[in-house]
């Protein structure tokens, strides 16, 4: 890979892109926009906006970096989890099960000044040569903490499912803005043509609240949207045509339009759109059989079958969505987005019920899956240029949220994530939350700190990676930026 | 109870131990944190909120909300609440609080008065990267093209003024001085294909292009354009094609989004207006008046309440409701002001051209449009009720409603002109009822009580709750395992009750009998009901009330009830549904009439029945006449109103705008009285001014006064905002490329002057959008063929000087459209609710409740055109999102063409073409006996023009090796042709 052009004064930044482009996949940039995009988005230079193609100079004149990963696979914990019942481990708490005690909280049942406690409903271990804290919810995952790197001082702007979402996966609570997968798209282009860039896998229970506002793209070109695999059945939304125009019917049917095609563009020269049309049908031809291969797990060996659970009838949905991801990131897929839990309730972490019950199903289902696929990236060599994400859009409270039952209500003022692979540190905890894991106080990071911290990882500047729209040069961190989390920073 | 730990410690921290002695600063500390953690916002390239901490000077100064630091009493000082993260609004730095270290630093510093050296040694950083630049943008920055006016251009002089057109004249000045040489007139069929889709998002049918081919060789192609260009402009096609345009710019869509996403209510009525104002060719000022301030003329500007549509201008302003609506906030107010910022930044940019919106939490980076501009520009909509109607909660997702009446139809009136030509019917009836009451007895005798009611009985009822069994009106019904009770139903303490039989349930059904020897003439009804009451005579619905009255009351029934009379027994039956609050039913019947004067409806039935005997045949003939007119007016088809989402204000006093720092509610600056941005006034211009609401105004007045000023004072920069987006429509890319934003981060205009020419001829045709769109077909501009030869390619590439046309890929909607249509699929019905063409299972499971994800259509509805196609935010219909549909989320005056294998995906073996295709297939199977000829009229239709022989043979061995290789039979083979030429790029593009 050439090193980006910096320097594009004079020249407008849609020009600057396009050259840029020619650098790591021209094909593909241009592929996905087409020249008469690009011409149309070509705005008058202003000589200082940052480059949005990043591996950018921060303004201090500090080193430009190199990306460590390459990939994302983000584990999405759709509901929000508890993080004192997982890895914020409070001991105090389990004293104080039952005692009703002052301390604000924020949930969907609004602001209240304090409430009855309820203990963590599982045991904690001390796992690793990091010796963490892990609850017993995951035996397996438990293995993998020297190399995770635990956010317990997460914050997010809203306790609500809806907006809370948005908030994770597009950076803001308004709807409208692209997600975190569009931008990664955008910002690094695809590896692999005959493949989406951007794969979204929901839960077998139906998609998260908003549906697809989720994996949007937003004001930025419909090319960036997010495409939902299927696990079962086929994969991708019209991937596989009408059974009389399968096979060989409709290679002659492709055969016949490219020479029509041709002799169309030949009439019409100076129209590179002309072309480029005429290569995604042949694209579309490939994916056709790339996207089958890509989701047929009877390659995987045995060994791994049983590693990730797929013999297991309760983990055997995510178990497939997890190897499918690691396959992906195999072809060059730059973000892949997975679903725990969909729909409403009980059906996602959502724990407002019974708290056991919830999270025993939802841990049940994903720890020894996620925890293989941790192992696995490991041992092929892929978790250093992988970067995986573990969390929901919140976390969950201390206190009860009805006067009976182990049910906890939605919690944006402290809740944890966790991150593996490219770019990150094993085996580090940072930010703490309160001793009753209310709400975070010491290093607190915002969801932006979260997003930006990915993107660094990803070699890509989070204050300068900007989409120039309705007169803002918008980012995905906001306008007024924010920083990496440089403490879990490999 | 034991409390925590840190419960304690916050409470020691707040103050109880009395602050920490002061200890003494040191400068050499300060310093580089400024310069770390403030600089870079509030320095010389970034001075956000106005403060500007480059030297002790503009330190001491202070930015929008005073100074930094209170000499008086520093401990109160704002740079301490900003670091200290107490309110969340005014935190700084907004990327996360400071090291506790780095806090106490700055806290002593403030504490001693904040002391910073004078001259170098007090100078931040290196004046290279903050160099010490003058506020705000400067004149150069006001002296921008889109906030000028100028006079109507002079056209072009020279070799260019032999030109026909102005705006050939215009773009051949350019093209000669390049030394270009504009491409030939492009042939017939390729204009008439690229006018239809222009103009109504359909292509051709062969019919019309043999018919204009025709025409063109008859009567020669001016004539033919001119005629075309009449039949296209009047197309009901058109209206559609540009309404679908508008509504890319207003985000419309169905929903609100987020996480109920929760359907409008009847939010497709603003799309109707929009196509019947396209349709009648609305001119621009009143397109700019009603959709802003339409529910605002009735009070403010009555002479503008256009007669043959009163309720149009209501409609109209759906436009303030199409945005994204969040029910259940986490922040009730700043959601409020984030869905307020939502409609000025979409007016902004419809209206004006103006990205306004980066201006709301500071001023603009690139354009000289202050936060006060924005907030003064705000101040026009913010007594707008919003669309909960000034609440928020799951249970207002439809919105605040209005009842408004459709414009009457065809045959239709409105209510009000019924109401009218009633009253003078009535007028002309009085006399006679007049002459009747004079002339009839004062009691006729046949006065009976024939059930009576429960003050006067009570009569026995039968009586049955919940819900109604089937035919229970009926007289040979059987209630004989009914409860019996005496009359008077319902709950004690209901005004005017007389309980005879307790009831508290939510529904009720009475049935009682009495008996006739005769059927009398007249029967007058006594009931008292609270809530929905209807009566029943041996079956037949006699009288009906809704809601509830304090007292019994009587009323005359009409002939009907009489009719429904018969000797002997009479079945009564009554009916009763509770909804809140005071419960009571009961009726009495006497037969008999109502002789108090006031009760003209009485009297009317009296005289239909009674008249004959009383009045000379001859007063009877007219009296008969105008009895049978208002009949016939009662029941004419009226415009009945029924809910829509109109624009609401609070009352007629508009509240205080504050500039809102950093765009947050809870962080109040300085007051702004309404106003337009200060760009737009420049030489002498006056801004609108908000009216003195006149008694009983149920709004401010101010959103009508700044439409008036976009269509008056302001004429010029609306009327060229939308010129170039005709161009747009026209051209397929504006002249300013950057249709929504003429600032200067947008792109300048390729041909200012011809830009500035339209305006005016905008103006000039009085708005007329249409007259527009003919002006510029006619130029041969547009008429020129879009291929030219490598001189020209290699001069200008992207065709910034228009010597070729550019050519288009069809839109989303043009492309499904196109195969409605030419494979005969298309239901070209027009407006009313939206339709929910069917979406494969693979997109329902993607939303969190699948089952509710998508409502269903009958088939024929979901062959309607694609603007009626239902739009919900968080589940786009696939097939237009993935060929570039915008999200509606956001303001779209220009759609990114995307080019990927998805599409081809959808294209080629998407369930929707592959039906198109069978369609088609069977169309020119029917229309052609043999294959070439099926091949050849296939072509026809989907590509507007004749196949030619070599062309034929490829198609028919295509056709060959599917049938003879793949075993396919004729008709499979035809229709993976047919499929075939709905993927050629000849189809999806236009030349």
């Amino acid at each position: 890979m050439s090193p980006p052009n910096r320097n594009f004064c004079r020249r407008t930044r849609r020009e600057a892109l396009w050259e840029i482009g020619a650098g790591f996949g021209a094909v593909a940039l241009t592929g996905m926009l087409g020249p008469s995009w690009l011409r149309a988005q070509a705005r008058a230079a202003d000589g200082r906006s940052p480059n949005p193609l990043a591996g950018q100079e921060p303004e201090g004149g500090g080193p430009t970096h190199r990306p460590k990963a390459r990939s994302v696979i983000f584990l999405f914990m759709y509901g929000g989890p508890s993080q004192v019942d997982t890895f914020d481990y409070k001991p105090e708490l389990y004293r104080l099960d039952g005692k009703t005690v002052q301390v604000p909280t924020f949930g969907r049942g609004g602001r209240k000044p304090g409430g009855r406690i309820v203990g963590p409903k599982w045991r904690f271990r001390p796992y690793g040569e990091c010796g963490k804290w892990v609850s017993d919810l995951f035996p397996y995952l438990g293995r993998c903490v020297d190399d995770i790197a635990f956010i317990h001082s997460m914050y997010a702007e809203s306790p609500i499912h809806g907006s809370a979402l948005l908030n994770m996966n597009c950076g803001r609570i308004i709807s409208g803005h692209p997600s975190l997968g569009a931008w990664v798209n955008y910002g690094l282009g695809t590896e692999n043509q005959n493949l989406p860039g951007y794969v979204v896998m929901l839960d077998e229970t139906g998609g998260p609240i908003s549906g697809a506002k989720n994996w949007t793209n937003g004001y930025m070109p419909a090319s960036y949207q997010g495409v939902v695999l299927r696990t079962e059945g086929t994969p991708i939304l019209d991937l596989e045509p009408p059974p009389e125009l399968r096979g060989r019917r409709q290679r002659l049917l492709l055969d016949h339009l490219k020479a029509e095609n041709e002799r169309h563009a030949a009439e019409r020269p100076g129209n590179e759109e002309l072309q480029s049309r005429i290569r995604q049908f042949e694209l579309a031809w490939r994916m056709q059989s790339a996207a089958p291969e890509a989701v047929d797990l009877s390659q995987e060996p045995e060994a791994i079958r049983r590693l990730y659970g797929l013999d297991d009838p309760r983990t055997r949905n995510f178990a497939r969505k997890c190897i499918l991801a690691r396959r992906l990131v195999e072809r060059g897929v730059r973000f892949i987005q997975i679903y725990a839990g969909g729909g409403h309730n009980d059906d996602n972490w959502d724990a407002h019920g019974d708290l056991v019950f919830n999270h025993t199903r939802h841990a049940g289902r994903t720890d020894r899956p996620i925890a293989a696929l941790l192992l696995d990236l490991k041992q092929r060599g892929l978790l250093d240029e992988t970067l995986v994400i573990w969390g929901g859009e919140f976390g969950r409270q201390p206190t009860a949220e009805y006067a009976q039952g182990t049910g906890r209500d939605h919690n944006s003022w402290g809740f944890t994530m966790w991150m593996a692979g490219g770019g990150v540190k094993g085996g580090v905890s940072v930010g703490r939350t309160d001793e009753l894991g209310s709400k975070a106080v010491e290093d607190r990071f915002h969801v932006k700190n979260l997003h930006a911290t990915i993107l660094h990882c990803l070699g890509l500047d989070p204050n300068g990676l900007s989409f120039f729209f309705n007169g803002l040069d918008q980012r995905l961190v906001g306008v007024e930026g924010a920083e990496p989390i440089h403490q879990i920073l490999a | 109870m034991a409390l925590p730990a840190l419960l304690f410690a916050a409470a020691l921290g707040s103050g109880a131990g009395g602050p920490p002695p002061v200890q003494e600063p040191v400068w050499e500390e300060v310093r580089p944190l400024l310069e770390r953690r403030c600089l870079p916002c509030h320095g010389g390239e970034r001075v956000k909120s106005r403060f500007r901490l480059a030297t002790a000077t503009t330190f001491r100064r202070g930015g929008a909300r005073g100074p930094a630091v209170d000499p008086g009493d520093p401990a109160r000082s704002r740079l301490l609440e900003v670091i200290g993260y107490g309110n969340p609004d005014l935190a700084m730095p907004p990327d996360g609080r400071l090291p506790e270290a780095e806090i106490e630093v700055l806290r002593r510093w403030v504490l001693a008065g904040a002391p910073w050296p004078e001259g170098p040694e007090g100078r931040l950083a290196d004046p290279e990267r903050f160099p010490d630049e003058p506020e705000g943008a400067g004149r150069e920055a006001l002296n921008w093209w889109a906030w000028t006016t100028s006079p109507k251009p002079e056209l072009p002089r020279g070799a260019a003024s032999g030109a026909a057109h102005p705006v050939d004249a215009f773009l051949l000045a350019d093209l000669n001085e390049a030394g270009l040489r504009p491409a030939p007139r492009a042939a017939p069929r390729v204009l008439l294909r690229r006018a239809t889709l222009a103009l109504t998002g359909l292509p051709p049918t062969p019919e019309e292009t043999s018919a204009f081919l025709e025409a063109v060789e008859r009567r020669g192609f001016e004539a033919a354009w001119e005629e075309l260009l009449d039949r296209l402009l009047a197309s009901p096609h058109y209206g559609e094609q540009m309404a679908r345009r508008w509504m890319d710019l207003v985000r419309y869509a169905e929903t609100n989004g987020y996480e109920r996403d929760a359907r409008k209510t009847n939010i497709w009525r603003y799309r109707d207006w929009l196509i019947r104002s396209f349709e009648e060719d609305k001119p621009w000022d009143r397109f700019v008046l009603e959709q802003l301030a339409g529910d605002e003329l009735a009070t403010y500007a009555p002479e503008l309440v256009p007669p043959e549509d009163p309720t149009g201008p209501l409609l109209a302003t759906g436009y303030y409701l199409l945005g994204l609506w969040q029910d259940e906030p986490v922040d009730v107010a700043q959601s409020q002001a984030d869905e307020l910022a939502d409609v000025v930044d979409t007016t902004a940019q419809a209206f004006l051209g103006l990205t306004l919106g980066c201006a709301r939490c500071h001023d603009h980076k690139a354009d000289p449009i202050s936060q006060r501009d924005y907030y003064a520009f705000t101040a026009w909509f913010n007594n707008l009720l919003g669309y909960g109607g000034g609440a928020v909660g799951q249970h207002l997702g439809g919105g605040f409603t209005t009842p408004v009446a459709d414009r009457p139809r065809p045959g239709q009136e409105s209510v009000a002109e019924r109401d009218r030509r009633i009253a003078a019917v009535d007028l002309e009836l009085r006399p006679f009822l007049e002459e009747l009451r004079r002339k009839v007895p004062e009691r006729t005798g046949e006065e009976r009580i024939l059930v009576a009611d429960a003050a006067a009985g009570p009569a026995l009822w039968r009586y049955h709750l919940g819900e109604a069994p089937a035919a229970w009106p009926a007289p040979g019904f059987d209630d004989a395992s009914w409860a019996e009770g005496p009359s008077g139903f319902g709950r004690e303490g209901t005004p005017g009750s007389r309980i005879g039989t307790p009831w508290t349930g939510d529904r009720i059904q009475l049935r009682t009998r009495f008996r006739l020897t005769s059927i009398p003439e007249g029967l007058v009804l006594r009931f008292h009901h609270d809530d929905d009451l209807q009566v029943f005579l041996n079956g037949v619905l006699v009288f009906e009330r809704s809601g509830y009255v304090t007292e019994y009351q009587e009323v005359q029934l009409p002939s009907e009830a009489v009719d429904a009379l018969v000797v002997g027994s009479n079945v009564l039956a009554v009916s009763c549904v509770q909804d809140f609050g005071g419960q009571y039913v009961d009726v009495g019947l006497r037969s008999g009439w109502l002789s108090d004067a006031s009760q003209e409806e009485a009297w009317r039935i009296r005289l239909a029945s009674q008249g004959e005997r009383f009045l000379s045949p001859e007063r009877w003939a007219e009296a008969r006449r105008l009895l049978a007119e208002r009949r016939s007016l009662e029941e004419l088809p009226v415009a009945e109103p029924y809910p829509a989402l109109i624009a609401v204000e609070r009352g007629p006093e508009a509240p205080v705008q504050h500039v809102l720092l950093r765009g947050s509610v809870h962080a109040r600056g300085e007051v702004v009285e309404p106003g337009v941005p200060r760009v737009f006034l420049q030489d002498g211009r006056r801004g609108p001014v908000p009216p003195e609401p006149p008694p009983g105004a149920r709004s401010s007045g101010r959103r009508l006064a700044l439409a008036r000023w976009l269509v008056g004072e302001g004429r010029f920069f609306s009327a060229r905002v939308q010129a170039n987006r005709l161009w747009q429509y026209a051209f397929g890319r504006g002249l300013c490329p950057t249709p929504g934003d003429f600032g200067h981060l947008g792109q300048p205009p390729t041909h200012p002057e011809l830009l500035d020419y339209l305006a005016w001829e905008l103006l000039e045709r009085d708005g007329s959008l249409k007259e527009m769109l003919r002006f510029l077909m006619t130029s041969e501009a547009w008429m020129r063929a879009s291929t030219a030869g490598a001189e020209t390619l290699e001069a200008d590439p992207l065709n910034r000087l228009y010597a070729r046309f550019p050519p288009r890929r069809l839109t989303a909607e043009e492309y499904r459209d196109s195969l409605l249509r030419t494979s005969g699929l298309l239901n070209p019905a027009r407006f009313g609710p939206s339709v929910f063409p069917p979406l494969p299972e693979e997109i329902l499971t993607t939303a969190s409740r699948p089952d509710q994800a998508w409502g269903v259509s009958p088939p024929e509805e979901a062959n309607r055109r694609s603007l009626y196609i239902h739009v919900k935010r968080s589940l786009r219909f696939p097939l237009l999102a993935a060929l570039d549909q915008p999200e509606p989320d956001l303001a779209c005056p220009e759609r990114f063409p995307t080019n990927v294998p998805t599409q081809a995906l959808m294209t080629l073996n998407g369930s929707f073409p592959w039906e198109a295709a069978e369609a088609l297939a069977r169309r020119v199977e029917a229309e052609a006996g043999d294959r070439a000829g099926r091949v050849e009229r296939a072509v026809e239709r989907v590509l507007g023009r004749p196949c030619a022989p070599q062309e034929t043979a490829r198609h028919l061995a295509l056709l060959d090796r599917l049938e003879q290789e793949e075993g396919l039979s004729p008709h499979g083979a035809l229709q993976l042709f047919c499929l075939g030429l709905y993927n050629l790029n000849e189809f999806f593009w236009i030349d």
